[in-house]
């Protein structure tokens, strides 16, 4: 049987009950119970300094009692539900004595239940001076049963899993978002930023790998137009009728070594070529090999172009480098050349091929020994042209230019006259024959230099002899021709009679 | 009593519910945004230590290419050095046709013998142009000459063979030659192109 405590009230005139009981479970020695009857007498006091009337006050006291306890000690509070199964004591009317009638009245002094609930109704309107302080009624002030505790329990921990599961999805949208956010940089790099910068990374190394290896490119396209205009000399002097057999001798020499190392330079190039001037990211990946290749040449082109433009034009020491940087942009430009460069094949390369190569090598290449060899190119070779005219001459006349005009007559030259820009020559001189045949000598002369494959356009028209007292008859020359490119055609070069 | 009771229990259960049908909410919808962004999330960080690597590779191999052309150009230094100092000639910086002069007379007091004489009696530069479709200038320069044929023939195989690396003389293109031969020597006007880069 547990301890319990007694409550009494004293009611105050007005057939009012003198007591009301609550009963109470005791933890005697706990704290509870100190402050349980702290409470109590808390409540008594109220109840002695105000002056209920006399119907009212017992009911009020008893009706709020719980709460009142409740209010005064939360402690208490917290036993009473469990264990008060009478929370109210309703006042009790007049006639009704408290000591008589049934276990309700006994205990509560009211008659029966229905009298309490009218006598609460009555006293609705005007609140006790505990109630005011107390304020509203609360909900839960009907004492919960165990199984509204335990779904209470539930529901709490309900709700703690529900902000802790919130917390968490919370914070995880929040870590991923900001890792995927390449600006937010509150708490260090995010990964978005780390992702973005090694992207970044690989692309300048790559770009750096590139410039060097472009660098060392135009190293051996210079080395090779270094030694491949000696090659090309030297070809030339054993090509050349002009050139002696002793300039032949030496030219022959030196072109094989120059060979050699032309083959070393074409070799180092094509290795440079074979690595690779791209690479792909997670970020480029889908861009085509065309447009990659673009984006790596514009970032090459940016980076040689700011350190271009840190140099100093004005300095020795800035101009060489400034002229390298120049060279490797044209290099970038030129994506056919380094394709031909990349594309070259060396095996079994002998002198035509290794010619070959130089010329179509400085033909697209656009550094300066490139351009300088285009200009050469373009150079019309007088020497070899006045060689072909005599050859041409020495066909209708078999002794030209062995110094037997006088005593033998034919054709002499006395003036040449070439114009390099529309590649016309004009030729004035003198025939003299010994017969009269003097007008065949000239038509002669005109076909053959149209049937050879050097000259064309040939124009001579106007024909005249005289008798010469000395030798025979003479006429003078002025012939007018065109120079005939290497693969071009003329159809007269091949109907006009053979002489 | 018993009717309140269940009705609190009823009203705690559905308050449960709510609690966790949105715990349940906010995990998939968390799940959702970890599965398409979170995916995405993964990719960079895969991504990140493979770029990581690949630089460490290019690194290597950027190291090897400079190295490789510093060792080229310290083997080949002398080509260079001798490449850039026969540019420099072949094609100077600017007109210097004061130089070109002295080149020339050089040339025409080397080759003059009584036996092959060569005689420049005059020398005429015109105003540098452009060349199209390359970068360099072109000085018009005019020389009139008399000389024996042998040295007429000498003189044109030193215009084409110029601007050459093995001869190191400036670059000359003839444009026009008039040449008139006499009973022992020949006199020739012939027009030249001569070639520079302009001045920075």
């Amino acid at each position: 049987m547990p301890e319990t405590n007694q409550i009494s009230g004293n009611g105050s005139g007005n057939g009012a009950p003198d007591k009301f009981q609550v009963t109470l479970p005791s933890q005697s020695g706990s704290t509870d119970e100190v402050e349980k009857k702290s409470a109590f007498s808390f409540l008594q006091n109220l109840l002695k300094k105000e002056k209920p009337d006399a119907t009212s006050s017992p009911a009020a006291a008893t009706q709020t009692s719980p709460i009142a306890v409740a209010a005064a000690s939360p402690s208490a509070a917290q036993v009473l539900p469990s264990t008060v199964q009478a929370p109210a004591v309703p006042a009790a009317p007049s006639s009704i004595k408290p000591q008589e009638g049934n276990v309700y009245s006994k205990l509560f002094g009211k008659s029966d239940m229905s009298q309490t609930g009218k006598k609460a109704d009555t006293n609705g309107g005007s609140k006790s001076p505990l109630q005011k302080i107390l304020g509203a009624k609360p909900f839960l002030a009907r004492a919960p049963t165990l199984d509204e505790f335990a779904e209470r329990r539930k529901v709490i921990r309900a709700k703690r899993f529900f902000f802790f599961v919130a917390t968490i999805a919370i914070l995880f949208v929040a870590f991923v978002s900001v890792q995927l956010n390449p600006e937010f940089e509150l708490f260090g790099k995010t990964i978005a930023k780390k992702f973005e910068e090694t992207n970044q990374s690989v692309v300048a190394v790559q770009t750096e790998t590139n410039e060097a290896r472009l660098r060392l490119v135009l190293f051996h396209v210079n080395r090779l137009n270094l030694h491949g205009d000696s090659f090309l000399f030297y070809q030339n002097i054993l090509s050349s009728a002009q050139s002696t057999a002793s300039e032949k001798t030496f030219a022959r020499a030196k072109l094989a070594g120059q060979q050699k190392e032309i083959e070393r330079s074409l070799e180092a190039i094509k290795d440079a070529f074979s690595k690779p001037f791209i690479i792909t990211t997670s970020v480029n990946q889908d861009v085509s090999r065309i447009d990659l290749e673009k984006q790596f040449e514009d970032a090459l082109k940016a980076s040689l172009q700011s350190k271009q433009s840190a140099l100093d034009p004005q300095k020795p020491e800035d101009r060489e480098e400034l002229r390298t940087i120049g060279n490797i942009i044209q290099l970038l430009d030129n994506r056919a050349f380094r394709g031909f460069l990349k594309n070259i094949n060396l095996s079994g390369l002998d002198e035509k091929g290794t010619a070959d190569i130089i010329q179509r090598i400085r033909e697209r290449g656009s550094d300066e020994l490139s351009a300088i060899a285009q200009l050469k190119q373009k150079r019309i070779p007088w020497t070899e042209i006045m060689s072909r005219i005599d050859e041409v001459t020495r066909k209708v006349d078999k002794v030209y230019g062995q110094g037997l005009f006088e005593e033998l007559g034919g054709v002499r030259y006395t003036n040449y006259d070439f114009n390099t820009k529309t590649g016309q020559i004009s030729l004035t001189g003198q025939v003299k024959t010994d017969d009269a045949k003097t007008f065949t000598l000239l038509a002669d002369i005109v076909d053959a230099f149209e049937k050879s494959l050097y000259f064309k356009d040939v124009d001579y028209r106007d024909f005249s002899k005289s008798k010469s007292e000395q030798f025979g008859y003479s006429s003078g020359l002025r012939l007018q021709f065109t120079l005939q490119g290497a693969h071009e055609k003329d159809p007269r070069d091949s109907t006009l009679v053979t002489l | 009593m018993i009717t309140s009771s269940l009705t609190v229990q009823k009203s705690f259960k559905q308050a449960r519910s709510v609690y966790l049908l949105l715990a349940i909410l906010f995990l998939v919808a968390a799940s959702a945004f970890g599965y398409f962004r979170g995916r995405g999330l993964l990719a960079m960080r895969g991504a990140i230590s493979g770029n990581e690597s690949q630089i460490i590779t290019l690194q290597k191999e950027k190291e090897e290419a400079n190295a490789r052309y510093v060792e080229t150009r310290t083997a080949f230094a002398k080509d260079m050095t001798d490449f850039s100092n026969i540019i420099g000639k072949i094609v100077p910086q600017g007109e210097r046709y004061t130089e070109f002069t002295r080149a020339l007379d050089e040339y025409f007091a080397r080759n003059l013998t009584p036996e092959n004489p060569i005689l420049a009696s005059s020398l005429r530069f015109g105003k540098g142009a452009q060349v199209e479709d390359t970068p360099f200038f072109n000085l018009p320069t005019s020389l009139t000459i008399t000389s024996s044929p042998e040295n007429f023939f000498k003189f044109l195989r030193f215009v084409e063979q110029s601007g050459s690396i093995e001869t190191g003389t400036r670059l000359m293109d003839i444009q026009g030659i008039r040449i008139n031969f006499t009973e022992e020597d020949v006199s020739f006007t012939v027009d030249l192109r001569t070639f520079y880069r302009p001045e920075q």
